[in-house]
Order: structure tokens, then C-alpha cells, then sequence
């Protein structure tokens, strides 16, 4: 039966942005867009990587307009946590990045500790998954 | 700005080509093979592409591609304004205009 038969009453108009992933967190992402996200809006961020598929469930926090570049609007945003992460997924791949960067920032740069003062938290680039997928911690953004 | 941040950032080595998908509920008023009206709570611009998004009676869920011809205000009884919006089905009612989705 074709669709147009059903007599569904409603439906649901789905409208996808290419979107640039500037930087992401084990809470959230920075992205860079063509045209406006507003704030507050909820989406999926689909990413696809190495010929493989990844949905994040998403909430935009923030918006900012910077006019002359190819993606002139940027927007924060966080990952809305329905079900647990899959281990591929950036969500994931972002907090074991962290969880594996937090003793050596401890140790290494005094960090909360007592024994020097804290200096920079940029750290080389580094792939630490091997898969080339997320690299290096990143200093400036407005991601959650 | 990174005394308020609750987490560290990591970037891609490689750029990642990426969509967000943002859906809005709509309530369709006419449809046939080739055009659709549905009122939304947003409006749209002539020539804008959606995915409409069905659910079949028998639980599946359907994806049509459709372009906007045209939107209109439209005042509704005791609702703030909504649009009017004429659909054009994308791919003319062919077979697999619609696909099968999650």
C-alpha cells in the first residue's frame, strides 16, 4: 500500500545540516555549520567515519555567528544521554581520551596538586586510539 | 572560558563529514503521490529538502524526500500561528521515493 494511502495524520519533517565536528568531550561538541542551529534545539549529529555510521542524540546550548567563512555559524552543543554509549561512537572514544590523559596532567603539570603551579592544559597531538579518529586535547571552545 | 568547562576537548586528525538532523512534527492535511500540504509550527523556504518521516499502520517507519513549494502563515483556533506548507515529493512518487527507515 503506497504511502500516500495511510491517512497518517502526522509526520515528521526532518531537515539535515553538513555540519563540521570542530572539537568534541566526553559532555558535548563544538560545531561549525552553514546556517543557524538555534539554541535550544534538539537533533541527532550523525558522523560518519571510516565508512561506518555514528548518531549522537544532541541538544544546541549555544550559538555564535562569525560572517566570511564557508561555515559561518558555529554551535555548541551537548550529547543528550539516552542509553549508554557505544564504544565507537565519539561520546565514548572522547571519555576514555580523557580517563587516559587525566594522571599523566596530574603528575606531569601539577594539576591539583600541591607541589607546583598548574600551567598549560594543551598537550601535544597525539592518537591514542590509533584509528586516527580523535587526537589531541583542545584549548579553546564553546563546547560543553 | 576553561575554568567553566566541564570536560577536555579532542579534536579529529582526520575531518569528519557530519549532518545534524533536527525533525519537526507536522500534521498533514492532503497528501497524494507527487504533493503534500502539512501545517507546522516553522516555517520554510521555497526549495528547502526535507526528509518526511511516516509511520506505516504496520509499525514501519518511511522516508520520503520532499522540496517546499511554498509556506504560508495560517491562523489556527486558540493555537499561536502556524505554517501551510505545500511539499513536493522529490523523485515523483516513484516506488522508491520512499525508503524504509530506523
Amino acid at each position: 500500500m503506497a504511502w500516500w494511502t495511510w491517512g497518517a495524520l502526522t509526520g515528521a519533517l526532518v531537515k539535515g545540516i553538513p555540519a563540521k565536528v570542530v572539537n568534541v568531550s566526553r559532555h558535548g561538541c563544538l560545531l561549525e555549520t552553514s546556517s543557524p542551529l538555534p539554541a535550544g534545539v534538539v537533533g541527532s549529529l550523525e558522523i560518519e567515519r571510516g565508512g561506518q555510521k555514528h548518531i549522537e542524540p544532541i541538544r544546541v546550548c549555544r550559538t555564535a555567528e562569525r560572517p566570511g567563512g564557508a561555515l559561518p555559524f558555529s554551535a555548541g552543543s551537548e550529547f543528550l544521554i539516552l542509553d549508554a554509549a557505544p564504544a565507537s561512537s565519539i561520546r565514548s572514544q572522547a571519555a576514555r581520551l580523557e580517563r587516559k590523559q587525566a594522571p599523566s596532567r596530574l603528575a606531569g603539570d601539577g594539576e591539583n596538586s600541591v607541589s607546583g603551579p598548574t600551567t598549560s592544559k594543551a598537550s601535544p597531538r597525539q592518537d591514542l586510539d590509533g584509528d586516527g579518529a580523535i587526537s589531541r586535547d583542545f584549548g579553546d571552545s564553546h563546547a560543553p | 572560558m576553561p575554568d567553566r568547562r566541564r570536560g577536555q576537548r579532542f579534536t579529529f586528525t582526520c575531518p569528519a563529514q557530519a549532518h545534524v538532523h533536527m525533525a519537526t512534527d507536522v500534521f498533514i492535511e492532503r497528501s497524494d503521490a507527487d504533493t503534500l500540504t502539512v501545517l507546522s509550527a516553522a516555517t520554510s523556504v521555497a526549495g528547502e529538502e526535507f526528509a518526511l518521516r511516516l509511520r506505516a499502520p504496520d509499525g514501519r517507519t518511511v522516508s520520503v524526500p520532499v522540496r517546499t513549494i511554498r509556506s504560508r502563515p495560517v491562523f489556527l483556533p486558540e493555537q499561536t500561528v502556524s505554517y501551510r506548507i505545500d511539499l513536493r515529493v522529490i523523485a515523483s512518487g516513484q516506488a522508491g521515493a520512499a525508503t524504509e527507515g530506523v
